[in-house]
């Protein structure tokens, strides 16, 4: 079964006065397996963060459905998604503590938030910030409020982007034992990156984007092919398709 | 509603914290202490100088502080891209307008909460009138801040500031305006000018932040007025606003 289903997407943006319009997503079509680690890899404005807001109707797209649980997006499907953008800036003047609570309050989240509170904050290593303000926070500890938030009720569905970036050995570590938690407890995970390393080590799926186009949907195996890592098969499939690396 | 409410309290919260808001009230305040000193000056005139320029004061910071909110709170969101992390919620678009929106109605009235107070305290008086000019004050600021948030869903933030400006001052030069444009007599700007009244508040209609209302203080008519007429803008600004808002791309 597929947690979501996108097909046909497109997405072109309107040109100002002297600019002239940019189509960036030409029929973008691929699904997340339930249950599965999806990795969503693509190079930098490639359309990974585009083809992400466009799921959540942050950027309407031009043509194409987009379906979660079988459902177009509404408030009963966004209960059950976890959500962290690629640079989570956050209200600044919010405690810690403050910022958490305000997002169990608007998922409608049910529960005794103190306990749900200190063990996410366990979890991600921010014990010791929780009633500060935010904007005495670090970058790394901002990614790791940021991932707070979307784990806090137990999402059935997150999507990820960029959730280890600005984070030091330590913090990727954490980011990625926490990730496999989370897949232990039945979530399905969407998360994108550029590192293939890390898409090796988490992801059974993978979805690859270039220049606005879904090149590949399907299992990582399947990508992998005989080679022995990730890194190895993006750069034969470049080879292949591309002539070699840019 | 819960959503609404919830956004609300985290914008006051947060707009509470951040000092620009308390330097505006602070100097707001020295403006009115600053007038019960210059009323020392004056024979006999110091209750009128301190309600003239103490309500002059306390409507300055509340509308300082309603188009600088309401021109620079949807950019802000837009350009640090935090009202990503609330839209994915189920919150819609709608109702994130206005829970920010009611967020810095809740700064509004505290601000013309503790002016009124001081000025109460100086004026010594907690009469009636003296909450009535403070609702004008509060209505006052109220569209201000509506149309500034309509002008930043369209425009930059300083050009939805600027027209902030200039639609106060229109609102109230209106009968003035008016009145020149008919001693004219040119068709046009007469028609101009009624066209005018159509589009802009007329702010003259509840202008009594000054000691003559503090002694003969409106009608329950004007009154009702003032509440209907605030309301109106605020409901045509703010709809107009969620509608450009809710087909914006959050790029």
């Amino acid at each position: 079964m597929n947690l979501v289903e996108v097909s046909g997407l497109d997405k072109t943006f309107k040109g100002g006065l002297f600019e002239k319009s940019r189509q960036v997503l030409f029929d973008v079509r691929f699904a997340l397996p339930a249950g599965e680690t999806c990795g969503f890899v693509g190079g930098n404005g490639q359309g990974k963060t585009t083809t992400i807001k466009c799921l959540f109707g942050f950027i309407r797209p031009d043509r194409g459905e987009i379906r979660f649980f079988g459902r177009p997006l509404g408030p009963r499907e966004k209960k059950r998604i976890g959500y962290m953008p690629e640079r989570p800036y956050l209200y600044e003047f919010l405690t810690g503590r403050e910022f958490l609570r305000l997002h169990w309050s608007l998922v409608g989240a049910s529960g005794d938030f103190p306990a749900a509170c200190e063990s996410i904050l366990r979890r991600v290593d921010l014990s010791h910030a929780v009633d500060k303000r935010l904007r005495s926070y670090s970058k790394g500890m901002l990614q790791r409020i940021g991932l707070a938030q979307a784990l806090i009720h137990s999402p059935d569905l997150l999507i990820l982007d960029e959730p280890m970036s600005g984070l030091d050995p330590d913090g990727r570590l954490l980011v990625k034992e926490i990730l496999r938690e989370e897949k232990a407890r039945g979530a399905t995970i969407f998360f994108s990156s550029h590192l293939l390393q890390d898409m090796d080590e988490l992801c059974t799926h993978l979805t690859v984007i270039e220049a606005g186009r879904i090149l590949h949907d399907g299992a990582v195996a399947s990508f992998r092919n005989e080679h022995p890592d990730l890194e190895k098969a993006f750069r034969a499939w470049r080879l292949k398709h591309r002539g070699g690396l840019p | 509603m819960k959503a609404i409410v919830t956004l609300a309290l985290t914008s006051y919260r947060e707009m509470i914290r951040e000092r620009v808001v308390l330097v505006i009230a602070a100097l707001a305040l020295f403006l009115v202490f600053l007038s019960l000193l210059l009323g020392q000056f004056t024979f006999d005139e110091s209750e009128r100088l301190l309600a003239d320029l103490g309500w002059a004061a306390t409507e300055l910071g509340a509308v300082a502080v309603a188009l600088f909110s309401g021109s620079f709170l949807l950019a802000r969101e837009l350009d640090r891209q935090t009202c990503l992390l609330i839209l994915s919620k189920p919150v819609s678009r709608t109702q994130f307008l206005i829970g920010k929106w009611a967020g810095t109605f809740l700064l509004l009235l505290s601000l013309v909460l503790v002016m009124s107070l001081t000025m109460a305290a100086l004026l010594g008086r907690f009469s009636a009138p003296l909450w009535i000019i403070a609702a004008s004050i509060l209505c006052k600021s109220l569209i201000l801040l509506s149309w500034a948030l309509f002008a930043s869903t369209l425009v930059r933030p300083t050009l939805a500031l600027l027209s902030g400006v200039c639609l106060y001052l229109l609102g109230h030069w209106l009968g003035d305006l008016t009145y020149f444009a008919e001693k004219s007599a040119d068709p046009a700007a007469v028609e101009i000018m009624r066209a005018a009244r159509w589009l802009v508040p007329n702010f003259d209609l509840f202008n009594w932040k000054d000691h003559f209302h503090l002694v003969n203080p409106p009608s329950s008519r004007d009154i009702i007025g003032m509440c209907l007429q605030g309301a109106a803008w605020v409901v045509i600004w703010l709809a107009a606003a969620g509608a450009v808002f809710r087909r914006k791309d959050l790029v």
